[in-house]
């Protein structure tokens, strides 16, 4: 009896100092939180934005080049490619990534003998873009990447009338002929906005804000008609 | 009303069931509200996902089921599990030998089961029967035979587990070693030196898995590798951060989504901080100590038997240990650590397991085997 007796205040002893270090440490704990959620708050809410935003520029599209009647002879169109940076590592995920992909692409090939950092399927048509949301989020390493080009009408001698673009600073920019030419016409004002991108360097949703509206280049329209370029194209 | 608090607190003898009775329902109040409240923060830290309720859906699916479990292991007399506990130690051990051969291995670690849809976690079941093996040994030897014994259970238990590798999970072991030992009397000389035995294990597994010593030095300068070692920690500050004092609201916590690691699991008190601030999550330390409390003073008030006394107080111990580890490491106390907050993270075999834990210190805070409650 005397044992047990001794027992219990043994162990009421010891239970209590538990319980003490237990509120100590919630004290701590408390202070910690208080220290970043207020005292110091702001200090790492700089760092995480200056980690997290990214400022971006994006263009309104390069204006097109019509003939005299109005028949355009060159524009721009937008289209929509997948790329994989790496594919899954076990066969497992690499099937699952293979089976929800061929859902929506059935002649695609499978990831597993596809190299790192290639675009797996081009112009993705817009209706399948959407339904890529679940197994991108899934797969971080599959990316849908925006792609402009230049489209000119598919007479060589037009082409080399017209002249090429390349890409610079996120802008089509005229090279050669007309395109180069009309240039800054052509090109209009790059627009910038500042948005969060996640780990995988993603756009987070709702986190997009537009900074400068970006001006479309304007329409440039030609003297001559489309028959006579292709006279004027002809010679040497 | 004052007098009838007081009463619940203080006064209980074999006789009279009432208090306890009591006492242990607000224990399941407790953990009950624990539980939907991390459903509500898994679903917070999985919002942004393409489907944001599998997670919490899932989870409250195992919060019922664990509630069950809680209250048919609660009804079994804690006799039949202290008499059994060799036998239960045997079950339960077998599968932390298993799952290093035939587990499953996730983000580096080989410590799942892979049943259909679902993963079984075996340490995680393992830590109520390891509790229960200790208080056995404990009550069955005395002096330097106990230290010793203990010890050796305890390195056995640890081993396997830390082998997958989990060293938040072998950090649980040890401190139910320590804490069981220490409420049995355990002698402070034997405590001190426990870290001397460790050492040659530390070197060794630090040896083996280099990534704990740049886990550390990532934790005393994040800044000296940001992107690498020192990525986690400030994750969880600027989570912390964005939180502030009053939250960012449910389905706006932009941070937790997207940056913290495993935010429905491993990181889920700095995400629950983003979602709700220090003014939602701070409560929660009050939760776990209030709950602690009442453990401790069912452990106080329960009929004179070592095993039960020490098993109530270790498992709750237990609970608040791997709490405070899962909070340490989201407020960058420690260094980054994978243990998840019990009863709120994510995860039907933790679920499961604290579910058993707490049924089992319910079955040995009662005495149902010698007295006719009266509910």
């Amino acid at each position: 009896m005397v044992a047990k007796k001794e027992f219990n205040a043994m162990f009421k002893k010891r239970a209590t100092l538990l319980i003490a270090g237990a509120v100590v440490w919630a004290l701590i704990a408390a202070n910690y939180l208080f220290y970043f959620s207020y005292f110091n708050r702001t200090k790492y809410i700089d760092s995480g934005s200056k980690m997290a935003m990214r400022k971006g520029y994006y263009s309104a599209g390069r204006g097109r080049i019509l003939d005299e009647n109005g028949v355009p002879l060159a524009w721009s169109e937008r289209f929509f490619d997948l790329l994989l940076l790496k594919a899954p590592e076990l066969p497992k995920f690499q099937k699952m990534l293979d089976a929800k992909l061929r859902h929506i692409f059935p002649d695609i090939k499978s990831c597993s003998s596809i190299p790192s950092y290639t675009v797996i399927y081009y112009n993705i048509p817009p209706n399948k873009i959407a339904g890529l949301e679940r197994t991108i989020h899934e797969f971080p390493d599959l990316k849908i990447i925006p792609r402009t080009e230049r489209v000119v009408v598919d007479y060589p001698e037009i082409k080399k009338i017209i002249g090429k673009v390349k890409m610079s600073d996120s802008l089509l920019r005229g090279i050669s002929g007309i395109e180069l030419q009309f240039d800054e016409t052509l090109t209009g004002k790059v627009g910038t906005y500042t948005v969060m991108l996640d780990r995988h360097k993603n756009f987070i949703n709702g986190t997009w804000h537009l900074e400068k509206k970006a001006q479309a280049g304007e329409d440039i329209i030609l003297s001559s008609s489309c028959a006579e370029l292709k006279d004027a194209g002809r010679k040497p | 009303m004052l007098q009838k608090i007081k009463k619940l607190f203080t006064e209980r003898d074999t006789t009279d069931s009432k208090p306890v009775i009591l006492l242990e329902l607000f224990v399941q109040i407790l953990l009950l509200l624990l539980g939907l409240w991390g459903c509500m923060a898994i679903y917070a830290s999985t919002s942004f996902s393409p489907a944001p309720f599998y997670f919490a859906g899932r989870q409250l699916l195992w919060l019922t089921i664990g509630l069950m479990v809680m209250f048919f292991s609660s009804r079994i007399p804690f006799d039949f599990y202290i008499d059994n506990a060799w036998r239960l130690a045997i079950i339960a051990y077998l599968p932390l030998i298993a799952v290093l051969m035939i587990g499953v291995k996730i983000n580096g670690m080989r410590g799942w089961f892979a049943v259909g849809n679902s993963m079984i976690q075996p340490s995680e079941f393992g830590k109520v029967i390891y509790l229960l093996l200790l208080c056995s040994i404990a009550s069955t030897t005395k002096g330097t035979k106990r230290f010793g014994y203990m010890l050796l259970a305890a390195v056995m238990w640890m081993l396997p587990v830390a082998l997958q590798p989990d060293f938040g999970t072998v950090l649980v072991y040890a401190a139910g070693f320590l804490i069981v030992y220490w409420l049995f009397g355990g002698k402070l000389r034997y405590i001190l030196a426990l870290p001397f035995i460790a050492l040659p294990f530390i070197i060794y597994f630090c040896m083996k898995n280099p990534y704990l010593i740049k886990r550390f030095s990532g934790y005393m300068n994040p800044d000296g590798d940001p992107l690498g070692s020192g990525w986690h920690i400030r994750q969880f500050q600027f989570t912390i951060a964005r939180g502030g004092l009053f939250g960012t609201g449910t389905g706006n916590a932009y941070w937790t989504n997207s940056y913290l690691p495993l935010p429905h699991s491993d990181s889920m008190f700095a995400g629950i901080s983003e979602s709700l601030g220090f003014i939602g999550s701070a409560p929660l330390l009050l939760v776990m100590l209030i709950l602690v409390f009442i453990v401790y003073i069912i452990a106080i008030k329960v009929n004179n038997n070592k095993e039960r006394k020490v098993f109530i107080m270790a498992t709750g111990m237990l609970f608040a240990f791997q709490f405070m580890l899962h909070v340490s490491v989201n407020v960058t106390m420690l260094p980054p650590t994978g243990i998840t907050l019990p009863i709120l993270s994510y995860g039907g075999s933790s679920m499961m397991a604290t579910m058993l834990a707490f049924g089992l210190l319910l079955s040995a805070a009662s005495e149902r085997e010698k007295v006719n409650f009266e509910i």
